[in-house]
């Protein structure tokens, strides 16, 4: 027996605004350079700049763990394209590894006799540092949401943010980070570039002027393809850091190319996006 | 039913005072605490704990050893409990394994086992291979492995909001359910004892040498407890030929204090409006709500700040406890657990008092007993408050009365 209310209202929401920061770019328009000049990233050295996200207050943002600073900074990227007020937007926040820089320190420091934890350390570690910084620098009281769904963490905060948005007919902010796999937990995760980007989702018809539109489609048939990525370190972007599961999608809006967009939910379920503009 | 309905199939919890719900009803009943003092391996901390004995001799099959971790441990023992599994086996049957959502809690997910990792490392620094558990180490472990234990392939994700975990779950577990992505979904919520949390709450000065006296005037910290908690949901035009607990999610209400990463808002700004969109969710009066299940945690600020605000917003009428005198605050368990006490007393109408309450602080206006009282309720609250803060409320109502 179905839903009647599932075959009735699709799921729907426009996109209004795009935070990007990787290794080589620093904010969307950069990125959708490298999308449109691949061989740009040929002279590039693939590093990231730690991100100064001006919306958090200097004393505050020295505190930032990169995670935060990375996933703050995405989000605000975003937020300004949109011209939305932070006040009125939602968030979900996901990120698959969590901050393995903090988590090793905290292990280290547990090994010593004294096990003396640092305070902003222990409460920089709790997986919604992001949404936390991101809502306490902006002024939002609205929820705000931490998911972690390992390799599948992109498309799972992509369903949560829009079926948000559309029940609660409110705008919701989707931010994905995950940073390189730090210290003895690059022996267990391959990432080893940070990378984070968000999208700031409106209920469909909402606002003017929307980048594009994404309909959630029937995913039951629904299969995962890689992207073709037009550069190696955007390749291994994509395959060893969770949050840049969205590459694909990101390099489609990139080209303004309507058509599906497919994200792993489980081993048996896939979110299917319909691009359009 | 309607299809917005969300009906609670079935629940249960394992905690510091019970394992599983006939065990959990008697403690409720006599008001036994599961306190002990600390005698967490590894931790010399003089403070009072909720530990889960019962982990430590749960053994994984040598099928699942790459699964290993404590949370994992005590997740297994509380999917053992009572009838969880056989109400899961009916709607597997009914809508599939792929049918079905996941949606854990947790705020440690399996620290406990990169800290015993740690405690292993070679003299290069590096991980002996036994601990090389990519499924373990990250933060959706509890998803996963309950993915694992019980064969659903169907959407799967772990809330990581801190200490408001697992009261989210129930509100993402409906969105599912109304969007139609899933026919029903298993929500829950895991934490365990680790010396992460024990020296962290411990470095915010926030931890008691004594039991928890939540509301008390006398109160000096938490407790910390471990507990795993699950609820089974499904929309009520599905729920022909289940059987269930008559009872339904009526309410949610999530928001941010905007405020500060540790302390709470000082006027409970945050808490108030998730309380006030559970409220309009469901349709209710404060008036009506019968019972709250506070957060309560026994810290100077929550305490202060949560009760004067329910204090305030309900009438004297609707009776409050915290329960984290029997169990320790349960970090990302909380949610669930703390649920799952209102669901019961829904149930049985017996309404649990405030363990170790002797006179509350006269600085919080809101009336409470240390006694439990019997009541006939219809509709209960719980409220979960987190780091960062991150707030949730959720409301459950008997669903032949709901609107």
């Amino acid at each position: 027996m179905s839903n009647p209310l599932s075959n009735n209202a699709p799921i729907v929401v426009d996109l209004m605004g795009i935070g990007a920061w990787g290794p080589a770019f620093n904010n969307w328009a950069e990125l959708q350079t490298l999308f449109a000049n691949p061989s740009l990233g040929d002279d590039l050295q693939w590093t990231t700049q730690v991100p100064k996200p001006e919306i958090i207050p200097a004393n505050e943002r020295r505190r930032a763990p990169l995670p935060v600073r990375a996933a703050v900074e995405v989000s605000w990227q975003a937020l300004q394209q949109s011209g939305l007020a932070s006040s009125d937007v939602a968030c979900v926040f996901g990120s698959g590894l969590g901050d393995t820089e903090i988590t090793d320190y905290m292990c280290r420091v547990l090994t010593s006799a004294e096990k003396q934890l640092s305070p902003t350390k222990f409460h920089n570690s709790v997986h919604n540092a992001a949404a936390g910084y991101w809502t306490i620098s902006s002024g939002c009281m609205k929820s705000a949401n931490s998911i972690a769904a390992y390799q599948n963490t992109a498309g799972l905060a992509l369903l949560e943010a829009m079926i948000q948005c559309q029940q609660h007919h409110e705008p919701v902010l989707v931010t994905l980070f995950d940073t390189a796999a730090h210290d003895a937990y690059r022996q267990i995760f391959a990432c080893e570039q940070s990378f984070a980007a968000a999208l700031l989702l409106v209920p469909a018809g909402a606002a003017n002027a929307p980048i594009a539109r994404l309909v959630m489609a029937d995913e039951t048939a629904a299969s995962v393809i890689a992207p073709d990525l037009p550069h190696d370190q955007l390749d291994k972007l994509y395959r060893d850091n969770p949050a840049a599961k969205v590459l694909g999608l990101l390099q489609q809006l990139a080209a303004k190319r309507s058509g599906d967009c497919v994200f792993e939910l489980s081993p048996r379920r896939a979110l299917k996006l319909v691009v359009s503009f | 039913m309607s299809p917005d309905q969300i009906l609670i199939v079935d629940y249960d919890a394992t905690c510091a005072a019970g394992s599983g719900m006939d065990e959990l009803r008697a403690a409720l009943a006599t008001q036994r605490s599961g306190l002990r003092p600390n005698d967490f391996p590894g931790c010399n901390l003089p403070t009072w704990i909720g530990r889960v004995p019962a982990i430590d001799d749960y053994v994984f099959a040598p099928e699942l050893a790459a699964w290993q971790s404590r949370n994992n441990a005590l997740i297994a023992l509380g999917l053992q409990q009572g009838t969880l599994q056989q109400s899961l086996t009916t709607l597997v049957e009914r809508f599939g394994s792929a049918r079905i959502g996941v949606v854990m809690g947790s705020s440690t997910s399996s620290i406990d086992r990169s800290e015993e990792a740690y405690r292993h490392l070679d003299e290069q620094g590096q991980l002996p291979a036994g601990f090389l558990q990519e499924n373990v180490l990250n933060p959706h472990a509890p998803g996963l492995f309950v993915a694992q234990l019980l064969g659903l392939d169907g959407p799967n994700m772990t809330v990581n909001t801190a200490c408001s975990s697992s009261a989210k779950v129930f509100a993402t577990g409906a969105r599912w359910l109304r969007a139609g992505i899933v026919d029903a979904v298993l929500v829950g919520g895991a934490d365990t004892l680790c010396q992460s949390v024990l020296y962290g709450f411990h470095s915010l000065q926030l931890v008691s040498e004594s039991q928890c006296r939540p509301f008390d005037g006398a109160r000096d910290g938490i407790n910390l407890g471990e507990a795993a908690g699950f609820a089974l949901l499904v929309r009520g035009d599905d729920a022909q030929g289940i059987e269930h607990t008559g009872i339904q999610l009526s309410g949610y209400g999530e928001s941010s204090d905007a405020h500060h990463m540790s302390h709470p808002h000082p006027e409970g700004a945050g808490a108030r409006l998730a309380i006030e969109q559970a409220l309009a969710q469901a349709g209710l009066a404060p008036a009506q709500i019968d019972y709250i299940n506070l957060h309560g945690t026994a810290s100077r600020a929550n305490d202060h700040i949560e009760g004067n605000l329910v204090g305030a917003m309900f009438p004297a009428s609707t009776l409050a406890s915290s329960t984290k005198g029997w169990t320790g605050h349960t970090l990302g368990a909380a949610g669930i657990l703390e649920s799952i006490f209102a669901l019961e007393a829904l149930t049985s109408g017996l309404v649990p008092g405030t363990l170790n309450l002797a006179q509350v602080d006269p600085e919080i206006a809101i009336s409470m007993s240390a006694a439990n009282q019997s009541a006939d309720l219809t509709h209960v609250m719980s409220n979960s408050f987190g780091f960062g803060g991150n707030n949730a409320c959720l409301i459950f109502s008997r669903a032949e009365v709901a609107a």
